[in-house]
């Protein structure tokens, strides 16, 4: 009897079908999504990727690789409801890998309104956050360049390139949410900017793309609301003080050189230790940076095969970081007057309870603060070749 | 048993003796029952089965020099020239063991008769196993025989110690079975316990070693067998000596040895023979060809249905390409494609050799090519469906277990997803691990683990001269198997 | 077949796996000690100080079970408290294990729910889960057992691997400065308050007449206190490291979140061994107090614990539904923990107590048993 009751248990599951599964040529890959303030109404636009795309370039028909949609409402969550209404497959946006966010929308606030995003389980938390500057989301999306087809891809590609270039900032959500929360910082993100694109021949017009696409710089945020934009170099400072570079050149004037020659070093180490001191009330903010690098170019009358213009270049080197760094720390405390560099957290840990005192002010008092940088720069190769191209080796 | 009444016994009249056995066989054309005289005219008869025997041996031995020389009824043991002759006072005997190759030889005037072993019926030669092949190690096989099969083991374990026990069983087929064993080495527990299940076996017919194993088993109702079978003599000797018992068969190659455990099934004989660390690498390959053969389809659908967030992008958009235009559902796909393989099998086993060349490539290429490019199936269903075919031919001694449990997997995952596979991985490990055959645990020694057994030979396969022990769960008192070299 | 369970002995190395496993899969799925204690960045030293707590508190139960090692819990009890006082109790840790029964399978099911299934109803992922732990109990504790043996090392190997691949992404300052943001009175009371979310001190009792070697109980009741809540306390800094202190108390289910900001290279699919592991786990704790109900119900009744199994399932089957239906567990984790802890309070250090004064009182008669 017992038997006989589960058998029909069994039965019952079997038969009642299974809720969740959904096929795979129900879903709509979403690769990115945009998110602007149209109207005072939140608008979504995802781009889904078109799948048999690749089966039919190989038989050599023109599709299109990729479908746009867009959804309106009050909410987030809403906008993605409007979706389903005007689209044939379901939005799936577990592949997710970058998310744009319009000024607009920035500006209104950022982790008030991504509510939705962390609450569902379909979105990555490790999706990159990029702010669309000056225009909206999909102005931006839509636009690829180069080798890739699809410009999901073709973005994210760029993104990831900030292992060469320190120009641009990678944040994804974990790490803007660590920031917003730690009291004394101010989260930073990623910025993606519609360029045209140079022609290099003139003549050939056949192209016709455009457009592309820049993440050079570095959107600064107050609170959760955008406050203003970077520029390359100051980016680059920001991510030496942050301890995010990982690659990446140094430039700076060839000692002993003409105005012309410039040398540069490729990052191959580097870190960036923090710290703060209390010197007579007043608040002393520090950095000190270890760099280790290989020599990337030498342009200039020096020659490297000597220990004494090593220890030059070095100098160099250092004192161009060093120049680089404070101005950027004195526009960032002049123009925007608020910490985004964590000194707030690192005055936090060191003095605890001083820091519930003065952590209201704290920006006030970071604006005021004196910078003290220390950078030691340490050439442990050259590259193939020792001297410089140009001067003789061979009296 | 006799199924004929009681116990006849011999009458001192010959035709007497004739009309019995006549009777006893039905008039059976194949029964020969020769009257005949000796030169100082003693009547004999001589009854045989026709093709048991070997005529030149009864004419030559048996008849010629009774025939000749026969003077007086006592002297006939004297005449016949013959190791294996026995009196005999009981009709009933004599007629059951006409059935085994034996002759009967009745006197005239006496209630003795004589029962001669001659038998030399045809047999296969002995040649490769059909079902186990090896590249490195003997490739000679059992055969039908009892008696041939019980000399190939003898000829690897020149032991006196090897023991062999006959029992008669099947009450209408009386086939013989011989237990075989090492004194001294066998775990006399399982050995008790062999010889209890075997006794009370009442079946009226045992026609292959496969009826004695569901017989004596200890879990009939369990996907895998708990009774290895094996038609090597080397791979029978083999177990022998760690302490098993060997069940032959009179009428079938196919060997059973108890206890078995779950390893077993996932080693060749060839692993003892090769060099450790390439038989280490292919025991990996057959543990992992065992999971992927069970767990790949299930977990295919799966993450398709429900977990498309696992897969990797670009895969993702390449499955869903290919998915587009078929028009079943995924799970639906791979039922059916696990269904058209066991097809193929099934047919190519049965079909003679010449048909069965042409049936596996146009099997191939309609499973394959023809029914991707029709659009039926998606071409990544196909080779996920192949990978866990292949795997599951490199691991023969298991075939049964494995493909039901994959249909099985295979519904759960369509159903539940990964928590259905989940569950499906732990209610398979929890019946696997709770199987027990005589007495020893199934898992040994991964669970209940055994560290020394562990590491000797489970998943890696130690040099042999550093295997000085037995298995644990299945020797007797005969603990050590070599002396350990000693170091250089 | 003869019943497994009631011939085999089980080793110290089962059923210390299987113990760790017990106390290591509350921290895996929902890591209260992160919603409900005080401490933000110190959780890991509140975790760690706890480990004394634990062996303080369950003493007495350890105690009692080394002088009766031959009875399982309900058959000491008896014998301490005489017939009538202990059947009462027994009947006591029914109510105990099934509400602990209860109490895990709905966690177990929010998580499949949210994280897994959200379009499912609720009933047919309790349904597969009692279909699944129905069986494991079927065949006893030496299934379970043997289960264990197998399967968690593997759950402690997937755990390191988890933590290790998310090396690079740990931030440790996060956990500076040490002992600044708590006081020494909320580190012990978070300290206290860890200690009472586990009964799985219970099983452990409930398990020793099976043990092979009787003086391997207190080896397996340290050791166990000391790795699995070891494990915990790395796992949480894991995550903290990782997600950052304040978030980490936002999430419902810390280690999944971190467990999907794992990648190596573009394989971005770890949380699923997590969820493969967990859900493994899982079934494990409640197929174990599945089958101690079925035990201790035998105990009362006299009949085979087999025919049990499926009316208990059902019932437990009927309330999770019921219960799953009306509330949302996990978002009211400071109303979900006083439950756990009054039950554990009450099963843990109260009763044994209790019984301990008791077996103080009766030494002299019961010498001869």
């Amino acid at each position: 009897m017992a038997k006989k009751i589960i058998a029909i248990i069994i039965f019952l599951i079997f038969l009642t079908g299974c809720w969740d599964a959904r096929e795979l040529n129900q879903l709509g890959i979403s690769l990115i999504m945009g998110f602007d303030i149209e109207n005072d109404k939140i608008l979504i636009t995802a781009e889904i990727i078109n799948p048999v795309y690749s089966l039919e370039e190989a038989k050599g028909n023109e599709i299109q690789s990729v479908e746009y949609v867009q959804g309106i409402g009050n909410t987030v969550q809403e906008a993605a409801k409007d979706i389903t209404l005007k689209f044939d497959r379901s939005l799936f946006i577990a592949h997710n890998k970058v998310v744009i966010f319009g000024e607009e929308f920035a500006k209104r606030g950022l982790v008030k309104n991504i509510d939705q995003l962390l609450r569902e389980r379909e979105q990555r938390e490790t999706s990159k956050i990029l702010i669309a500057k000056g225009t909206k989301a999909y102005e931006v999306m839509g636009i690829t360049s180069g080798v890739e087809q699809i410009p999901a891809n073709y973005i994210y590609e760029i993104m990831k390139n900030i292992r060469r270039n320190p120009k641009n900032a990678d944040v994804d959500f974990i790490e803007f949410l660590k920031n917003y929360y730690h009291e004394g910082q101010h989260p930073v993100a990623g910025v993606v900017e519609k360029k045209d694109k140079d022609e290099i021949n003139k003549a050939d017009n056949a192209g016709g793309k455009g457009y592309e696409l820049s993440t050079l710089g570095m959107s600064v945020f107050k609170g959760d609301k955008l406050a203003g934009y970077l520029n390359g170099n100051d980016t680059k400072s920001v991510n030496f003080i942050l301890n995010k570079i990982s690659g990446g050149i140094i430039t700076f004037p060839t000692p002993g050189g003409g105005p012309e020659d410039f040398s540069s070093i490729d990052v191959v180490q580097s870190k960036t230790k923090r710290d703060v001191e209390i010197v007579d009330d007043k608040v002393i903010l520090k950095a000190k940076i270890k760099l280790r690098g290989s020599m990337g170019e030498v342009i200039g009358d020096i020659d490297i095969s000597n220990i004494e213009n090593i220890k030059k270049m070095e100098e160099a080197c250092s004192k161009a970081i060093e120049e680089g760094i404070t101005l950027a720390v004195k526009k960032i405390q002049d123009e925007f007057k608020i910490d985004v560099f964590g000194f707030g957290t690192v005055f936090h840990k060191k003095y605890p309870k001083k820091w519930e005192e003065i952590k209201d002010d704290w920006d006030e008092i970071f604006s005021q603060a004196e910078f003290q940088i220390e950078v030691d720069t340490k050439l442990i190769r050259t590259g193939l070749i020792n001297t410089p191209l140009f001067l003789k080796k061979v009296k | 048993m006799s199924d004929m009444g009681d116990d006849r016994m011999i009458s001192r009249d010959i035709s007497e003796n004739k009309e019995t056995i006549k009777n006893s066989y039905h008039n059976s054309g194949d029964l020969i029952a020769y009257e005949f005289e000796t030169i100082s005219n003693i009547k004999m008869l001589i009854c045989y089965i026709e093709g048991f025997i070997d005529r030149k041996i009864l004419n030559d031995d048996i008849l010629k020099p009774l025939v000749i020389g026969l003077k007086d009824k006592k002297d006939i043991k004297k005449l016949i020239f013959n190791t294996k002759v026995q009196e005999e006072s009981s009709m009933e005997r004599i007629i059951n063991e006409l059935n085994n190759g034996k002759v009967g030889l009745f006197i005239e005037g006496e209630k003795i008769a004589y029962l001669i072993e001659l038998s030399s019926w045809v047999k296969r030669n002995i040649e490769k196993p059909g079902a186990e092949s090896v590249v490195r190690g003997p490739k000679e096989g059992f055969i039908e025989d009892i008696s041939v099969n019980k000399v190939l083991l003898r000829k690897i374990i020149r032991n006196s110690n090897l023991v062999y026990e006959d029992y008669i069983l099947g009450t209408q087929t009386k086939t013989t079975i011989s237990l075989a064993y090492i004194k001294g080495i066998v775990n006399e527990k399982v050995l008790e316990e062999v010889r209890k299940r075997i006794s009370i076996i009442n079946i009226d017919a045992i026609i292959e070693s496969g009826n004695i194993e569901e017989l004596i088993e200890d879990h009939p109702r369990a996907l895998f067998s708990t009774i290895s079978n094996a038609e090597k003599p080397d791979v029978v000797a083999a177990k022998i000596l760690e302490g098993r018992v060997a069940i032959l068969t009179d009428g079938t190659p196919h060997v059973l040895v108890v206890p078995k455990l779950f390893i077993e099934g996932l080693l060749t004989s060839e692993d003892y023979y090769l060099r450790p660390h390439y038989a280490t690498f292919l025991r990996a390959l057959r543990y992992i060809s065992f999971f992927t053969a069970i767990y790949l389809p299930g977990i295919f659908v799966a993450l398709q249905l429900y977990h498309q967030e696992m897969i990797p992008t670009t895969l993702l958009i390449s499955a869903a390409g290919a998915r587009e235009g078929v028009p079943l559902p995924a799970a639906l796909e791979v039922f059916i494609m696990i269904m058209a393989l066991e097809l193929t099998k099934e047919s190519g086993l049965r079909l003679p050799k010449s048909i069965g060349m042409t049936v596996s490539i146009v099997g191939a290429l309609i499973l394959g090519q023809a029914a991707v490019q029709a659009g039926i199936v998606s071409g990544l269903t196909v080779i996920i469906v192949s990978i866990a075919a292949i795997a599951e031919f490199t691991i023969p001694e298991f075939t049964h277990g494995i493909v039901i449990s994959r249909i099985i997997i295979l519904i759960l995952g369509a159903l539940a997803g990964i928590f259905g596979i989940t569950i499906g991985f732990m209610i398979f490990t929890v019946h696997i691990l709770t199987l027990e055959s005589f007495g020893v645990p199934f898992g040994w020694p991964i669970a209940p683990m055994d560290w020394e057994g562990f590491k000797k030979d489970t998943f890696t396969r130690a040099p042999i001269w550093k295997m000085i022990y037995r298995p644990k769960a299945l020797r007797g008192n005969n603990i050590k198997r070599q002396v350990p070299p000693r170091k250089m | 077949m003869k019943n497994l369970s009631q011939t085999e002995t089980f080793t110290y190395n089962q059923v210390l796996l299987l113990m760790i496993v017990f106390r290591l899969i509350l921290g895996l799925t929902y890591m209260p000690v992160v919603h409900v204690s005080v401490g933000n960045q110190d959780t890991w030293i509140i975790l760690l100080l706890s480990i004394v707590y634990k062996i303080i508190f369950n003493l007495p139960l350890v105690y009692l079970s080394n002088k009766f090692n031959n009875y399982n819990l309900l058959e000491f009890a008896d014998k301490i408290m005489g017939k009538f006082l202990g059947t009462l109790i027994s009947i006591f840790y029914i109510i105990i294990f099934l509400l602990a029964n209860i109490l895990f399978v709905t966690i177990f099911v929010e998580i499949l729910d949210v994280a897994l299934f959200p379009l499912t109803p609720t009933w047919v992922n309790v349904v597969l889960a009692f279909f699944a732990c129905a069986y494991i109990s079927y065949k006893g504790m030496t299934g379970l057992c043997r289960l264990g043996e197998v399967v968690v090392p593997i759950i402690i190997g997937i755990t390191f691997l988890l933590v290790i691949l998310g090396v690079n992404n740990f931030d440790f300052s996060e956990l500076l400065p040490i002992l600044s943001d708590s006081t020494f009175k909320d580190i012990n009371i978070g300290a206290i308050n860890s200690t009472f979310r586990f009964m799985d001190i219970l099983l452990l009792c409930m398990i020793t007449p099976s043990l092979e070697n009787k003086k391997d109980l207190n080896k397996i009741f340290i050791n166990s206190i000391v790795f699995s809540t070891l494990m915990v306390a790395i796992l949480i800094v894991a995550t903290q490291a990782t997600l950052g202190v304040e978030y980490t108390k936002h999430a419902n289910f810390p280690f999944l979140v971190y467990t999907r900001t794992l990648s190596v290279g573009e394989i971005y699919g770890f949380d699923s061994l997590y969820i493969g592991i967990w859900i493994i786990g899982n079934l494990m704790k409640i197929s174990a107090f599945l089958y101690y109900i079925t035990v201790a119900l035998e105990k009362l009744t006299k009949k085979n614990n087999r025919l049990f199994i499926i009316p208990v399932s059902v019932l437990l089957v009927i309330l999770t539904i019921t219960i799953k239906n009306r509330e949302p567990l996990l978002p009211i984790a400071g109303e979900l923990n006083n439950v756990i802890r009054l039950l554990s309070i009450i099963s843990v250090v109260v009763v044994p107590t209790i019984m301990l004064i008791a077996y103080f009182f009766r030494r002299k008669k019961l010498q001869n048993i």
